[in-house]
């Protein structure tokens, strides 16, 4: 990781999920090559902080994070988020994708529903997978306040699912 | 605990799974950003005492426009926009042995390497790693604009720098300059996408809105799935420079 050789893959392995984790946090679509850009310029810089033997993905998350909020502070005016799904996307058929794609857009739209810190934990945790400890170091918060955020995201997504369930 | 969590309903755990398995973007998308940030880590060894802390304390903020030759190249997020991104965090250069280190601009990322018929017939396919040039001293001053050299990738990258650099400056005719050597020496250069881009964004500055709207249709039919789209199309609204 600390080196050029392992750093290229662990972009190469990594931006992909970073893309996605991105879109998850509420980057716009215009500025995801942008962001998922400047968190491995990022990690690049902060090359030396990364413990080896520790898991890359919550590390990166945690750069990505800020990154995400610091975007969305500056980018005040609220913007929809990012719906756009790759139509080259392995589906099986065009069903499915419409499917996906609804699947995908009710995410994002109930995702919106959460302020970031509460955001960034769900996402974590709930979709990246990544174990609370790791998640919360990576956030820099404590055990408590993470799982403190994570209870109220889950009812705030939950209900703003189901709301937006009811609408489509 | 979390034995206090609350359950999610199978149909919010059924969505999540699907978010969860949503596709990457295609290859082609990543292999264009994986260049880029191939660009920007050898730009950094290149520019690397360039710092952002240093341009802003200086008062020197318009200048921050280097800084994005020293973090990223090719203007893929604007000028304005990438300067206001950088991290806050002091940039630390790669030292000498780092920058030998560093991946060549040929290599492609493992698992990303997309046919690219854009690739220059000149470049070496086994360019040297990011080091300096012999002849030419690293850009140490604060709004140099790199001087092209003899190879053909570093090249076609410093003419786009030098294009980026002066569109971050306001100079227009500058940046639309260099653009126009990059079309007229890199035919098949790999950074079509980023100078025209840029040269639409020139022509934007230069108060050419027809002829930049005329490139940018062509761009758009040319180049369909452009990460440049967003941000030509955000030049048409906002100005060149956002």
């Amino acid at each position: 990781m600390r080196d050029a050789a392992s750093f290229q893959k662990t972009y190469g392995d990594e931006m992909p999920w970073v893309w996605n984790a991105l879109r998850r946090l509420g980057v716009p679509e215009k500025d995801l090559a942008d962001t998922v850009h400047d968190v491995f310029m990022v990690a690049w810089q902060k090359r030396d902080t990364f413990e080896a033997g520790r898991a890359v993905k919550p590390w990166l998350f945690g750069i990505a994070t800020r990154l995400a909020a610091n975007l969305r502070t500056r980018r005040a005016s609220a913007e929809s988020p990012s719906e756009h799904v790759d139509i080259n996307a392995t589906h099986e058929n065009p069903a499915q994708l419409l499917e996906a794609k609804q699947v995908y857009r009710q995410v994002l739209h109930s995702l919106a529903a959460l302020d970031d810190e509460k955001r960034q934990v769900f996402v974590g945790h709930d979709i990246e997978a990544i174990p609370m400890p790791e998640l919360a170091a990576a956030l820099g918060v404590p055990l408590n306040t993470a799982y403190s955020r994570l209870r109220v995201a889950r009812v705030q997504f939950e209900n703003a699912f189901q709301s937006g369930e009811k609408i489509r | 605990m979390n034995n206090d969590l609350p359950v999610l309903s199978d149909a919010v755990v059924r969505a999540l799974k699907t978010e969860a398995s949503r596709p990457a973007p295609s290859a082609a998308v990543l292999a264009q950003a994986s260049r880029r940030l191939q660009t920007s880590l050898e730009a950094a060894a290149l520019g690397g005492t360039l710092s952002p802390s240093g341009f802003f304390s200086a008062g020197l903020a318009k200048l921050a426009v280097v800084f994005a030759l020293g973090v990223g190249v090719g203007g893929v997020g604007g000028i304005t926009l990438y300067a206001s991104r950088r991290p806050s965090s002091s940039f630390t250069a790669p030292s000498e042995p780092e920058r030998s280190r560093l991946p060549s601009t040929t290599a492609a990322p493992s698992g990303l390497d997309a046919p690219d018929e854009r690739r220059p017939e000149t470049a070496s396919p086994a360019a040297p790693p990011a080091a300096v040039p012999p002849h030419e001293e690293p850009a140490k001053t604060l709004g140099k604009i790199p001087t092209p050299t003899t190879s053909s990738a570093q090249a076609e990258r410093l003419l786009i720098e030098r294009a980026t650099i002066a569109l971050g400056r306001g100079e227009a005719q500058a940046a639309l300059t260099a653009c126009d050597e990059h079309q007229r020496r890199f035919k098949q250069g790999l950074f079509i996408e980023e100078r025209e881009s840029l040269a639409i964004r020139a022509l934007l500055g230069l108060g050419r809105d027809a002829e930049a709207q005329r490139r940018a249709a062509a761009f758009h039919q040319r180049f369909p799935d452009s990460m440049q789209r967003a941000v030509i199309d955000d030049s048409f609204r906002n100005g060149p420079q956002k």
